[in-house]
């Protein structure tokens, strides 16, 4: 061996070790920060916003950890933040109690830190909670006082959920709301709601029947689905508590895939009473039909009527195999919208003010995949891929996220993903599920 | 007429490649030893006595041994058997990737070096050793 080389040869290499790790030091740099909006919602490219949910103390120790879960759970799916790792935090949290030490939180790498206290007094339930930008010092920017029942946990958890993501991004969270979907047995299928974080599932429909399509009203107190419980599927609404519903449509043949309008008077369904299945639109208040906008020979379904009112989407295999097709809801000429593929289906509108994008089911390869597409950038977006089947999209109310049913090998059911493809979903509801529709914003 | 022996002046021109493996070998048998050295021991890089201000708006993430060998990082005391967990779950060293060390000077070596072994376990890709600038070291007092 060669004593002298091999000295000088672990020098130059450790020199170069430490360049590299000198280079590797200088890429965390430090984020920018913006006046007015803090989270700009529609950015593509934003980077999380780093969050601190302390354990609360001097409070109820059970209903602080679900409460802290809860938080935690509705900030790092709304895809805007990243949730710290408590086991990092240095602060003092005794000693700090509803405040923030700036330093301490600075020294964890947290921008925003929630602060709250619960305390319960018999079936009383209490609520401080503080919102601090660590940027901005030891004063909260956000207070808000909560009172309600034990049982107003989970409520008033996703009501201030909402005033964080409403105060970064201008625009209310969908923490709260509910999800519609069908619930597939063997020989029956039911209708059930859940809430988006797959709390408290209730059943919708309460026959052994097959049961499926449901539709939240956009008001958000009704559910029209389509069910068999006559032996023929027939169009009904019930209250989104459950129980017995009402027949709003029974034509011969189908009477499936209900849309309500934005202003929740009609409902756009699939009828095939004359023979094969057609669009029409129904009164929602006796089933009577006003508007047939499809007429010819192919099988149209699957509507879904736009949030401004004036379009309903549908599906078609008027070319040849299912393909997405755009009506206005007036009656008149439809246009193909989708062109990737040869198998198009279930679309479905964002919410988002502004926006005019669809979101619907794309057959690739053998497997079934969610894709968003603009209708007026044409840009496609995917949001699954390589992960099982995935159908059956439904946007958040404030459009900013989807749900769908997927059967992943982390297991079948519902998830959701942020609507711009930016992180990875999460299953909320785990199940054979079909039929996926979110329900509107809670009321505050 | 003999038989001709030898290839005359031809001129080869083939680049030999023989001495080129030999020199690539004996490199290859160089790193083979000195990579697992490289990670045994501490890296640290020593900090320059007229060191450069620190622009940090937050000001750098410190980690503190005070003479009795007490810890604490930035502001909060941290007990020796939570360092590891503090700092591998630490947003800001995940993305900063540096931790400065500020160690009395009365302590022992082994004191420093075993928060500086901790740091490394935790996944901080940089140690940085803070010293008090001065200009004149004290040679004079280490060789007595």
């Amino acid at each position: 061996m060669l004593p002298d080389e091999g000295k000088g040869l672990t020098r130059i290499a450790l020199a170069a070790l430490a360049l590299v790790l000198a280079l590797v030091a200088n890429v965390g740099g430090a984020a920018a920060q913006g006046g007015g909006v803090i989270i700009d919602a529609t950015g593509a490219k934003r980077g999380k916003y780093p969050i601190a949910i302390p354990l609360a103390v001097a409070s109820d120790g059970a209903v602080a950890r679900e409460l802290a879960a809860i938080q935690s759970f509705n900030l790092d799916v709304s895809g805007y933040f990243k949730v710290l790792d408590p086991k990092s935090f240095l602060a003092d949290l005794e000693a700090e109690k509803l405040g923030i030490e700036p330093q301490r939180w600075k020294d964890v790498g947290a921008y925003g830190v929630i602060k709250y206290r619960v305390v319960t007094t018999g079936n009383t339930l209490e609520l401080e909670a503080r919102l601090y930008e660590v940027s901005k010092g030891n004063s909260a920017v956000l207070t808000r006082s909560y009172r309600g029942t034990k049982a107003d946990l989970r409520k008033l958890g996703h009501a201030w959920s909402n005033e964080v993501v409403k105060y970064y991004t201008g625009e209310a969270g969908f923490f709260g709301s509910k999800l519609a979907f069908v619930s597939r047995g063997k020989g029956s299928s039911t209708v059930m709601a859940v809430d988006f974080d797959g709390a408290n599932p209730y059943a919708i429909s309460r026959n052994t029947s097959t049961n499926m399509l449901p539709a939240w009203s956009p008001s958000g107190g009704q559910i029209a689905y389509t069910s068999y419980m006559r032996n023929n599927p027939d169009l009904y609404v019930a209250s989104a508590a459950g129980g017995r519903p009402t027949r709003l449509a029974a034509y011969r043949g189908m009477n499936t895939g209900a849309s309500w309008s934005p202003d929740g008077s009609k409902l756009a369904v699939t009828l095939s009473k004359d023979g094969n299945p057609e669009i029409y639109v129904i009164s929602a208040r006796d089933g009577a039909s006003l508007t047939r906008l499809t007429n010819n020979k192919a099988i149209d379904t699957s509507p879904a009527w736009s949030p401004d009112g004036s379009q309903i989407a549908f599906v078609s295999d008027r070319e040849g195999g299912p393909q997405i097709f755009v009506v206005p809801a007036s009656g008149g000429t439809a246009r193909r919208v989708s062109f990737n593929g040869s198998y198009n289906t279930t679309p479905t509108w964002s919410p988002a003010k502004g926006e005019s994008v669809i979101a619907y089911t794309t057959r690739d390869g053998g497997r079934y995949d969610i894709v968003t597409l603009d209708l007026k950038t044409k840009k496609m977006t995917r949001i699954t891929q390589n992960e099982g089947n995935n159908e059956e999209p439904s946007f958040s109310p404030n459009g900013r996220a989807i749900a769908f049913a997927s059967t992943r090998s982390g297991g079948s059911g519902i998830y959701i993903a942020p609507a711009d493809g930016s992180s990875p979903a999460v299953r909320v509801y785990s199940g054979a599920v079909t039929g996926i529709d979110w329900g509107p914003a809670p009321r505050p | 007429m003999g038989m001709k022996t030898g290839g005359g002046d031809d001129l080869n021109s083939e680049i030999n490649v023989t001495p080129l493996v030999d020199v690539m070998l004996v490199l290859l048998i160089i790193f083979m030893v000195t990579a697992p050295l490289l990670n045994t021991g501490v890296e640290l890089d020593l900090p320059k006595v007229t060191a450069q201000k620190l622009e940090d708006a937050d000001g750098p993430l410190v980690l503190s041994i005070d003479p009795n060998r007490r810890l604490t990082l930035g502001k909060a005391p941290v007990k020796w058997g939570e360092l590891e967990v503090k700092l591998q779950t630490n947003e800001r060293v995940k993305k900063e990737q540096v931790l400065y060390v500020e160690a009395a000077a009365a302590l022992p070596y082994a004191v420093v070096v075993t928060a500086m072994a901790v740091a490394k376990d935790a996944g901080v890709a940089k140690v940085l050793l803070l010293t008090d600038p001065t200009d004149n070291l004290k040679l004079d007092e280490l060789d007595r």
